[in-house]
């Protein structure tokens, strides 16, 4: 199947400006490009001046279409990833004084079905530290990236299990391997959802004992335009979660709060940015603060 | 077997929008009929690409969603109810299609819908007369069988009995699990 990707250059009317950006296509034939109009026309009765300026669609099944993002979506997406920053900043003087770690966390999730059933689920995330309570001012430093593997198996629409393992490159130790277990349950309320994860890790070191930890992370999904989150809208992202830890005898507790913006492309893809904010280390003192400027894109093929 | 046939799955745009992007006639039908209703919401909406505008609100207790074509005439009111609420005939006959037809199921929510002519369906609203109306139930519902393991919405008659159903399918929600 071929996908092509027209953005806005002349070529129909002066309202609607398009050209065919082929991947796969050579040329768009005429009427091809007409019926291109008329469906963008047709998707948008009630507010004319919202033709699209880009969007995606298939070559062979050319009414199939998947629904436009405007320009004064992505604007408003951009606006809000700056006031994201300019909260990090604002929040990272104040907490300033305690064992306190700030930075960015890039991560990137691709999954790919082998079936209705199981699905396979490939994941780096990374974390960069920029400021650190110790040595106050801007302070580059590579933290770690994983890379995680997963197999998930659908169970019903609702219920998923996957098993995985994570291989951590680590600044400064060994790098250390990771097996993972979950179950994922999601729950449909009336205008959002709610998604719960148990999750149970075993960490390998080169140096020191194995370390086991007991996950359970409650997030809801909330649509910011509408009822239903439909492909080119904006969703409002939130979890929080408890991580209960076993080393060498001893327990630790971490918790964990996630705020994020999110934009729902199109069904294969989801662009996320927010805070992530760790409560770290809360029963061994001293306690450990990190505060992560999350950006997140996940892809399904 | 009666579980496959007409199964289609259901596609969906739905968004927000103002009073003032809707159709007079549809504004002003739902002034008539839902007199001083508070917090009326807009939605656009597209389903297999038929266009429609939906009003959304709480009456007297209930959710009440109406329909509107893109002139402005009213579709129909759907109304958010339980199984407790059906009458028994009706929850008979669904129960026994859904039992037949999946070996594994739960009900996930009901709306009775109502159609007719605007007049019938602004005394519904006002003067709580139920008279020259259809009634059908559209119900969501998780339904396994030996082929399929799905969220289905049937539409079901005034009886009870099944119209039509489709697959409804759930948007992928890998940033909830990774």
């Amino acid at each position: 199947m071929h996908y092509s990707l027209i953005l806005n250059k002349p070529l129909i009317t002066k309202e609607v400006q398009f050209i065919g950006c082929n991947l796969g296509v050579p040329n768009l034939n005429y009427a091809l490009r007409n019926r291109v109009f008329e469906l963008s026309k047709a998707n948008f009765p009630h507010n004319p001046n919202r033709y699209p300026s880009f969007r995606y669609y298939t070559s062979q099944d050319i009414t199939a279409f998947i629904p436009a993002i405007s320009k004064t979506d992505i604007f408003s997406f951009m606006r809000l990833s700056i006031i994201l920053l300019f909260l990090i900043l604002y929040t990272v003087p104040r907490a300033a004084g305690q064992d306190f770690n700030a930075g960015l966390m890039p991560e990137f999730a691709v999954s790919y079905k082998w079936s209705d059933k199981i699905q396979q689920i490939i994941k780096i995330e990374s974390l960069h530290e920029m400021y650190e309570s110790t040595s106050p001012g801007f302070n580059y430093g590579h933290d770690q990236t994983d890379l995680q593997f997963f197999i998930q198996g659908t169970l019903n629409p609702f219920r998923k299990i996957a098993v995985g393992y994570q291989y951590r490159l680590e600044n400064g130790s060994p790098n250390v391997h990771r097996f993972i277990q979950q179950a994922a349950f999601l729950q449909r309320e009336y205008g959002f959802r709610i998604g719960h994860r148990l999750r149970t890790d075993q960490t390998i070191y080169v140096s020191d004992r194995a370390k086991f930890r007991f996950r359970y992370r409650l997030s809801a999904v909330i649509p910011l335009e509408g009822q239903s989150l439909d492909a080119g809208e904006f969703y409002l992202i939130t979890s929080g979660e408890p991580i209960y830890s076993l080393q060498n005898l001893t327990s630790d507790l971490e918790i964990r709060f996630v705020g994020a913006i999110g934009f729902y492309i199109n069904n294969r893809t989801k662009l996320e940015m927010g805070l992530d904010y760790r409560f770290e280390k809360l029963l061994i003192s001293p306690t450990r603060q990190k505060l992560w400027l999350n950006t997140g894109l996940f892809y399904s093929i | 077997m009666a579980a496959e046939s007409g199964a289609q799955e259901k596609a969906e745009i739905e968004k927000r929008t103002q009073a003032d992007e809707v159709p007079v006639t549809a504004v002003e039908w739902l002034d008539d009929a839902y007199e001083k209703a508070r917090r009326i919401r807009w939605y656009y909406e597209e389903t297999s690409g038929i266009q429609s505008y939906e009003a959304k609100l709480k009456w007297k207790g209930q959710m009440h969603s109406v329909e509107f074509d893109t002139s402005g005439m009213i579709q129909d009111i759907e109304i958010l109810v339980e199984w407790e609420e059906l009458p028994e005939n009706v929850r008979k006959n669904i129960a026994a299609f859904i039992d037949s037809a999946f070996h594994k199921h739960r009900i996930e929510k009901i709306q009775k819908q109502w159609t007719g002519a605007p007049s019938d369906l602004e005394d519904l609203i006002d003067e709580e007369e139920q008279e020259a109306l259809n009634t059908s139930y559209e119900i969501e519902f998780y339904g396994k069988n030996d082929i399929h393991d799905e969220l289905w919405e049937g539409l079901f008659d005034a009886e009870g009995r099944l119209l039509k159903k489709r697959i409804v399918k759930l948007i992928p929600n890998d940033n909830l699990n990774f």
